[in-house]
């Protein structure tokens, strides 16, 4: 009988409650876990760098997972546009009629640009290399909205190039390591993205808030623009090239948000561009300053909350 | 065959680990429901084989979640923790005493999980989050428990065979 008390795979042991060396173990180990919680929240260096070093260190067991999983994926993805089939249909012929007429007009401003360009000399602007790497590995949860590739320093990539997918702008990277890098979605709470809308050209930033739809912000007193209106990067700052494809303006309960072209839920593979810009120094600097990051946080917390339009 | 009943419980949380950081595309209402797959494996052996799933673990199983999910670290490790704490507290108020009062336990446990880690959540924010996606969440680990047990219970008995071969003979 002692035997049956001392084994470790004595079966349906009746617990001695939360009480006993296990509730002193839950009790440190929960300690440890908001002490770390704190660190994180002041954006301890420590942390940062403990994240990147485990975060290469299990990227390959991650790509080697994601590849015999990429059937089971599809699966998953298809049950839920089947589910939309209908909705994604409408929207897509009432789409495709509009595409139709912008066709015909956008061959005709092709033509006149190219005749303009020649009048005026104007030098062609230098192509935008790029690299594509494999999405491996989602944020989830209430915090970060973010993605690891397969792809990393030894590809080339560096902290601040831009991300698409074929229907538009992603986020940009935030953090690379040599094999992998973290890429931070439009949709995160820390993104912002100076934009231009519609025809008009009015100009904004585009805020993440953790929502599907980033919000515009910083708009000018009499912005002219409608729901439906597109939404292209502005290239102020210089983070992000000019007019790069990001979403449509929708209004939701009277705050302008976008819908963003990309799917950023359904990430396969991504392209980052290597645009190399001044501005990449100093953003890539930005976040070893723990104390300016953390009040830009709160600041965007502030913000938020005093328009009320948080989740 | 002690060696691989040892780990085999830790191995299954590992792979709920690898599976909820998975970019799957299953859509922004899952986002706050995977990272909480792993705790309903860890409750599983929590309750049948307590010994197996030691605390310390359970908080590298929530780091682990943390650093990939690039959450700030010690979110997901707590929130396991706390789990774990709720998951003995819940069993002296209801023993068990087979799958539908495991089931109930957990339901009452992630029902308590998921206020914590709005709270959690909500004071790292220094404001209040929206609590509906937490909720959907909690609601869906609860339907998904018995499709857990379903995956976990033959494993478990197959570790069970030999673990009371062994107690018939010591015995």
């Amino acid at each position: 009988m002692r035997t049956l008390k001392d084994d470790v795979f004595a079966r349906r042991r009746r617990t001695r409650g939360f009480a006993g060396r296990r509730g002193v173990a839950i009790f440190a180990l929960a300690a440890l876990s908001l002490g770390l919680l704190a660190m994180s929240r002041i954006e301890h260096p420590a942390v940062q760098s403990s994240r990147r070093f485990l975060s290469e260190m299990v990227s390959p067991g991650l790509h080697a997972i994601a590849v015999p999983l990429a059937p089971l994926r599809r699966l998953g993805r298809q049950l839920i546009a089947s589910a939309t089939a209908v909705e994604d249909m409408e929207r897509l012929r009432e789409e495709n009629q509009r595409l139709k007429g912008w066709e015909a007009r956008a061959k005709e401003l092709e033509r006149r640009l190219a005749d303009l360009g020649t009048l005026a000399r104007v030098v062609d602007e230098p192509g935008i290399d790029f690299v594509t790497g494999r999405v491996i590995a989602d944020a989830k949860g209430p915090f970060a909205r973010s993605v690891m590739l397969n792809a990393g320093r030894e590809q080339g990539l560096k902290g601040g190039y831009p991300v698409v997918s074929g229907d538009g702008l992603v986020g940009r990277v935030l953090e690379t390591s040599p094999r992998s890098a973290r890429v931070l979605l439009l949709t995160d709470l820390n993104s912002r993205v100076p934009v231009m809308i519609g025809d008009s050209g009015t100009r904004a930033v585009m805020f993440g808030d953790n929502s599907a739809q980033p919000k515009l912000a910083h708009l000018p007193e009499n912005p002219r623009f409608a729901a439906g209106d597109e939404v292209v990067t502005s290239g102020v700052g210089g983070l992000f090239p000019r007019g790069m494809r990001i979403g449509v303006v929708v209004d939701e309960e009277g705050t302008p948000r976008v819908r963003l072209h990309a799917r950023l839920d359904e990430l396969d593979h991504v392209s980052v561009l290597f645009f190399e810009t001044p501005a990449l120094d100093i953003a890539a600097e930005e976040p070893r300053k723990p104390s300016t990051a953390t009040a830009e946080r709160r600041n965007s917390v502030r913000r938020s909350a005093s328009t009320g339009s948080e989740k | 065959m002690g060696t691989l009943a040892r780990v085999t419980p830790p191995i299954t949380v590992v792979l709920f680990v690898l599976l909820c950081v998975m970019p799957w595309g299953l859509g922004q209402s899952f986002h706050f429901a995977l990272p909480l797959l792993p705790f309903a494996a860890i409750h599983y052996w929590a309750r049948t084989s307590p010994t197996l799933m030691p605390s310390t673990f359970v908080f590298a199983a929530g780091l682990s979640v943390d650093v990939l999910s690039y959450g700030p670290l010690g979110y997901w490790s707590l929130v396991y923790l706390m789990g774990l704490g709720l998951t003995a507290g819940v069993e002296r108020v209801l023993p068990d005493t087979g799958p539908m009062s495991d089931y109930v336990n957990f339901c009452a446990v992630i029902a308590g999980l998921a206020l914590i880690a709005w709270s959690c959540a909500s004071i790292y924010f220094i404001r209040v989050i929206d609590w509906e996606p937490m909720a959907s969440a909690a609601v869906m680990l609860a339907l998904a428990y018995p499709l857990v047990r379903l995956l976990l219970g033959p494993v478990d008995r197959w570790l069970a065979g030999p673990r009371t071969l062994n107690l018939e003979r010591r015995t």
